[in-house]
């Protein structure tokens, strides 16, 4: 039994156990915790397995993002609701068996070992235009699937402003977090920049800058240095489709002269990549900034019949 | 086995102590203002010497000082995080654990 | 056992134990929770999947997949918890001002 073994067991172990703690914890804040310990162990177990890109987007997206999205929560949710319905444990434990070892069948019974596709992509790279394979299948060879995702951000965001369920926070000024703030936003810029100028040759790439950017702008927003971007402006909405429109910037020149949408052809490729992760961060950065409530300076009088969410200043 | 390599694992020792400490120190603390010693003081310090030990094995001068960075940074945010939490614990009427 | 099939197993106890929780939570945010775990359980799969190769290195498609998929799941939650927001403050705001007492809103 090598240690390598032991170390891949402890974590596999521990994920289900996370897991459970998550569903049984009375209070919601140890839930929360809970789900951002979760987050951060399968970023080690991605690690693990080899999918280094995958544990720096759940590193940064998964754990940190909407573990501060969730805790966020707990200003308005309601935390003295019974934590369980009271359904038997027999019931809750058969369910979850069953479950369990269905899924298990299914996993362990597909070949092993399988190549996938690894060989097709790894064949094609030359022509791909850059040398991190992920980058490559994301960009090149699915390039399809990165442009309705970043649809669906977009969508997503739009959903979110028109919910009009953001309220200005009230919170008094923090010169501590201000200077915090001012240090880090310069750091999560450039950090950001260098994820995108790598993504073309080791793991990185738009999604991890833009998130990185995302969190920069979101502690800069919780200092009061910055507002939250609001789509009220226009360069923000212009800012917010960047994202497809390089997609559609790069792929309909091609498109016009008879090749296949988002051709790019070998020579240009690189570049048309570097391109469209460029438009990506800045609409990614910008569609997870807005998913957080803004903040404000502490009211006098909080008004609770009225939305305040066009008070932004 | 290296001297690198058992100055290393040494130190990995050592920092696995200091969290397991801290861990103990959260569990076992009586208020929240006690608590957040054991995770920054004893946490942090354990992040320094995992940071040391993996500094020795780094395959580049620049790979150690990316981890050095690291361990900066998160001194940096942890005691951020600590002040602000106190702050607010005070704010909300926590009153310190005095006693026996 | 080699690597994969340990980390598979892990997945589908995680997506069955946080499918069960997202059942039998009664607090939407709590249901919130388990979902993103059951999630995360399921690109576990994905990712174990990719293990299976005989060079060792990993498949990158499923990895790809993954990550669209993580982002995706970020955004339906913001939504989601931006949603259950508007319904609390909607059904706070309809209490306050019905002149019910408490014990006949509770029914």
């Amino acid at each position: 039994m090598t240690f390598d073994w032991l170390l891949d067991a402890t974590v596999a172990a521990a994920l289900p156990l996370v897991a459970w703690t998550v569903a049984r914890s009375v209070a919601l804040s140890r839930a929360i915790v809970l789900f951002i310990a979760f987050g951060l162990l399968s970023a080690l177990a991605w690690t693990r397995l080899g999918a280094i890109d995958v544990a720096l987007v759940e590193a940064s997206v998964g754990a940190g993002l909407s573990g501060a999205l969730v805790m966020s929560a707990l200003s308005w949710a309601n935390l003295d609701e019974a934590t369980v319905a009271r359904r038997s444990v027999i019931a809750r434990a058969f369910v979850a068996a069953a479950i369990a070892l269905c899924l298990g069948a299914v996993l362990l019974g597909v070949p092993d070992p399988s190549e996938g596709l690894l060989g097709d992509v790894s064949a094609n790279l030359g022509d791909a235009g850059v040398h991190q394979p992920i980058t490559a299948v994301l960009m090149s060879y699915r390039g399809y699937d990165t442009l309705f995702e970043l649809v669906v951000l977009i969508s997503a965001a739009l959903t979110i402003g028109a919910a009009k369920s953001a309220r200005l926070e009230a919170r008094p000024g923090s010169d501590l977090l201000r200077a915090l703030a001012d240090a880090l936003l310069p750091l999560c810029i450039v950090l950001s920049a260098y994820f995108l100028w790598r993504g073309s040759n080791a793991p990185g790439g738009a999604f991890q800058g833009g998130a990185v950017l995302a969190g920069g702008v979101l502690v800069s927003t919780l200092a009061e240095r910055l507002r939250r971007p609001r789509l009220t402006v226009w360069w923000i909405r212009a800012a917010l489709v960047l994202g497809p429109a390089s997609f559609l910037l790069v792929g309909m020149p091609r498109f016009v002269e008879g090749a296949p949408f988002l051709e790019y052809g070998p020579q240009s490729a690189s570049r048309a990549i570097f391109a469209i992760e460029l438009g990506s961060l800045v609409t990614i950065a910008l569609v997870l900034a807005s998913f957080f409530p803004g903040v404000g300076p502490l009211e006098t009088a909080p008004d609770a019949s009225s939305e305040r969410t066009r008070g932004h200043r | 086995m290296t001297v690198s390599g058992v100055f290393s694992a040494g130190f990995l020792l050592a920092g696995a102590f200091f969290f397991l400490a801290g861990t103990v120190g959260i569990l076992r603390f009586p208020d929240i203002f006690t608590r957040l010693h054991a995770v920054t003081k004893a946490d942090n310090l354990g992040l320094g010497l995992v940071t040391v030990s993996l500094m020795l094995e780094a395959p580049s001068y620049a790979a150690a000082l990316d981890l050095a960075i690291v361990w900066l940074l998160v001194l940096l945010w942890s005691s951020v995080a600590a002040q602000l939490v106190a702050r607010d614990a005070l704010d909300r009427g926590e009153v310190p654990w005095r006693g026996a | 056992m080699s690597q994969w099939i340990l980390y598979a197993a892990s997945a589908a106890a995680t997506v069955a134990i946080a499918g069960v929780g997202a059942f039998v939570a009664v607090e939407p945010v709590r249901r919130l929770l388990s979902i993103n775990i059951a999630y995360s359980g399921v690109f576990m799969a994905f990712v174990a999947l990719a293990r299976r190769t005989t060079s060792g290195e990993a498949d990158p498609v499923p990895h790809a997949l993954v990550l669209t998929g993580i982002v995706v799941s970020v955004s339906s939650t913001a939504l989601a918890l931006s949603l259950t927001r508007r319904l609390v403050r909607a059904t706070e705001r309809s209490g306050r001002d019905s002149s019910s007492s408490p014990d006949e809103r509770e029914a």
